[in-house]
C-alpha cells in the first residue's frame, strides 16, 4: 500500500510532558483518514508536525515519500492544504481577495479557478463583505477554499464542521467525498463528531496519550460494527456448542455473556438451550458504532 | 521567496493600518505647520518658520511611534489569525516567511518616511523662506538618516513581534520599547545638550550617553541636532543586522501554535 504520510516513532516532549510518544501512523494515499482521540491526546500536535509548525524531539516522518529532514519537504508541503485549529483568513479582505492572497503565496501564475472554488464552498455571492464579518461557518468554508487552492494532493482538516449549520455540514461532507472520489485527494480529518466522521472516513487512526492505539480501514471497522445479539446465559460453553452446531458466528465476552452475529429468533433457539440445560437470561440486539469502538479503545471519560 | 514576498506586499498595500500610516505621514506635517501658524497668530509673535523646523519637528519626531504602531497593526494577524501558520503550511520556509515580513516592514516604513518628507518639503518650498541654516546636502543627509532610522525601527519591531508571537501581550512590547527609548533619548539629550549651561558629563558616562545619542535610531529621531548622518546610518544598519540575525535564529527554532 502507498502512503501519503507516514511517521516513525515520532516523539515530542515539552520538558517532562510527552505530547507524542513514539507515534507510528500511516495514512494510505487516496484515503479519507479519520483521526480520532481525546482532547490533549496529541492530534493537533501531530498535525502541526506534518505542517512544519513544530519540530519533533525524536523520530521522523515522510510526506509524499519525502523525509522530514530532506530539503524538498517544503516542496512537498506545497502540495498540501490545511485548516489547523481555526481557519487562517485575512479578516480585512473579501473571500475573493483571500483566495488571491493564497494564490500569490503559492506562486500560482494566474487567478484562474477562484470563482470555481468560491462556488464549491458556497461563498460566490459574498461580494465585498470582509471575512472579518463572516460567520464562523462562512470562515470555515473560506478556510477550506484556501486549503483547496493549488489543487493539493492532501488536505488536513482539524474539526472541519465546527460552527457549521446542518446544511453546511452536509455540504462539506459531500464536498470531501466528491474531492476524494473525483480528484483523488487524500484527507486527514480530525473531528469530535464521530457519527459525521463515520460517514466520510475510509480509514481510521485512534490516538491516545500521544500514541496510536489502533489503525483500521472502514471495512475492518464495519466488521467490528456488525449487528449482534448480546446474550446473557448461565453457561457460555453450552452456548458455544449450540452456536457451533447451527453454524452461527459468535464471540464469548465472559462466562455468562456472548455476542451472536446473526438475527437469532428466540423461539428457534430457546428449545435447544432448554434441552442443553442452559438458561437464557437476556437477549439484546445491539449495533457497534464508531463511538462504541472509540469508547472501548480510549475510554469515555473525556470528549473525543 | 518571491511568492511570499509578493503576497505580503499586496497585503501591505491593502492593509488599513498601512493606509492610515500613509495618511498620517501626509496630514501630520500639514497639521503641524497650520498649528504653528495659528499659535504664532494668537500669540501675535513675529517669528519666521523655516523648512528645517517643519521637517525635523513634525513627523520625524513622532515617527518611531507611528512606524511601530503601523507595523504592529499590520503584523498582528500573522499570529492571531494564523497567517504565518498558513504560509508555513503552504511550503514557505521559515527564513522566507521571516525575511519577507522584514522586507515589507522596511518598505512600509521607508514609504511613510518618503511621503512625510515630500509633504514637508512641499510645505517648506511653498510657505517658508527656506531651510534655515541647513544646506541642501545636509537636508538630504538628514532625510536619509531619519529614513534609515525609521526602517531599522520597523525591522526591529517586526523581529520583536515574530519572536514574541503567539501571545497578545507581544503586541504591546514594540510600542513599550519605543516609549522607553524615547524617554531615555530625551533624558540623554537633556544631559548632553542642556538648555542652560554646558554639558557636565565626563568619562565613561559621557561616552555612553554620546554613543546612545548618536547611534541608537530611536535617539536619532528625537535629536534636534541633525548633522551626524554617518553615525545614525551605522546605528540603523547595526539594528537591522541584529534584528535579522537574531530573528532568524529564534524563529527557526520556534514552535508555531
Amino acid at each position: 500500500m502507498e502512503y501519503i504520510f507516514k511517521t516513525n516513532n515520532l516523539e515530542k516532549r515539552y520538558g517532562s510532558f510527552t505530547a507524542l510518544n513514539g507515534v507510528n501512523m500511516a495514512v494510505p494515499k487516496g484515503s479519507i483518514y479519520g483521526f480520532v482521540g481525546k482532547n490533549g491526546a496529541g492530534k493537533t500536535t501531530l498535525i502541526r508536525h506534518l505542517c512544519g509548525l513544530q519540530e519533533q524531539t525524536s523520530g521522523s516522518f515522510e510526506l509524499m515519500g519525502i523525509k522530514d529532514n530532506d530539503k524538498a519537504i517544503n516542496k512537498a508541503r506545497r502540495r498540501i492544504g490545511a485548516v489547523v485549529e481555526s481557519p487562517a483568513v485575512y479578516k480585512d479582505m473579501t473571500a475573493r481577495d483571500n483566495l488571491k492572497q493564497q494564490y500569490l503565496t503559492l506562486g500560482l501564475p494566474t487567478f484562474d479557478g477562484i470563482d470555481e472554488l468560491l462556488e464549491i464552498v458556497g461563498l460566490a455571492d459574498t461580494g465585498k463583505k470582509k471575512a472579518g464579518k463572516f460567520s464562523l461557518g462562512m470562515r470555515q468554508r473560506l478556510g477550506i477554499a484556501i486549503a483547496l487552492c493549488g489543487k493539493p494532493d492532501l488536505i488536513i482538516l482539524d474539526e472541519p464542521t465546527n460552527g457549521l449549520d446542518p446544511q453546511g455540514i452536509i455540504e462539506i461532507r459531500e464536498l470531501i467525498i466528491k474531492l476524494n472520489k473525483e480528484q483523488g485527494i487524500s484527507f486527514i480529518i480530525s473531528s469530535h463528531i464521530l457519527d459525521e466522521l463515520a460517514r466520510v472516513a475510509t480509514y481510521y487512526g485512534f490516538i491516545d496519550k500521544g500514541r496510536i492505539v489502533k489503525e483500521m480501514s472502514a471495512e475492518e471497522l464495519g466488521k467490528e460494527c456488525r449487528k449482534s445479539v448480546r446474550m446473557k446465559v448461565s453457561d457460555t460453553k453450552i452456548l458455544a456448542r449450540i452456536m457451533d452446531s447451527q453454524g452461527i458466528e459468535y464471540n464469548i465476552i465472559d462466562d455468562k455473556t456472548a455476542d451472536v452475529y446473526s438475527e437469532v429468533a428466540f423461539s428457534t433457539i430457546a428449545k435447544d438451550f432448554e434441552e442443553a440445560g442452559c438458561t437464557i437470561y437476556t437477549m439484546d440486539e445491539r449495533e457497534e458504532s464508531l463511538e462504541a469502538i472509540y469508547l472501548s479503545l480510549l475510554g469515555g471519560d473525556q470528549s473525543a | 521567496m518571491h511568492s511570499v514576498f509578493y503576497s505580503d506586499l499586496r497585503r501591505a498595500i491593502n492593509n488599513r493600518y498601512v493606509k492610515m500610516g500613509a495618511i498620517v505621514s501626509v496630514v501630520y506635517p500639514l497639521v503641524y505647520f497650520l498649528s504653528y501658524l495659528l499659535i504664532l497668530k494668537i500669540a501675535k509673535l513675529d517669528v519666521q518658520i523655516y523648512g528645517d523646523d517643519i521637517l525635523s519637528s513634525s513627523y520625524i519626531r513622532i515617527s518611531s511611534f507611528i512606524v511601530t504602531a503601523v507595523i504592529t497593526g499590520f503584523l498582528a494577524p500573522e499570529f492571531s489569525d494564523g497567517i504565518i501558520r498558513n504560509k508555513l503550511i503552504t511550503g514557505a520556509s521559515r527564513n522566507e516567511a521571516f525575511t519577507s515580513l522584514i522586507l515589507v516592514s522596511g518598505i512600509v516604513a521607508g514609504m511613510m518616511s518618503a511621503i512625510a518628507s515630500v509633504t514637508s518639503l512641499i510645505i517648506s518650498v511653498l510657505f517658508t523662506p527656506g531651510f534655515g541654516s541647513l544646506t541642501t546636502i545636509e537636508m538630504g543627509d538628514y532625510i536619509l538618516s531619519a529614513t534609515s532610522a525609521q526602517i531599522s525601527i520597523a525591522v526591529f519591531s517586526t523581529m520583536l513581534l515574530i519572536v514574541l508571537g503567539n501571545s497578545k501581550i507581544s503586541l504591546a512590547i514594540p510600542l513599550a520599547v519605543a516609549f522607553i527609548m524615547k524617554v531615555i533619548a530625551t533624558v540623554v539629550q537633556d544631559k548632553l545638550y542642556p538648555t542652560e549651561g554646558v554639558c557636565t558629563l565626563t568619562g565613561t558616562r559621557l561616552k555612553v550617553y554620546t554613543l546612545f545619542d548618536q547611534y541608537v535610531p530611536y535617539s536619532c529621531l528625537t535629536r534636534t541636532v541633525q548633522y551626524t548622518f554617518s553615525s545614525c546610518f551605522v546605528g540603523a544598519m547595526v539594528l537591522i543586522i541584529f534584528s535579522v540575525v537574531f530573528g532568524l535564529i529564534i524563529f527557526d527554532e520556534k514552535d508555531i501554535v
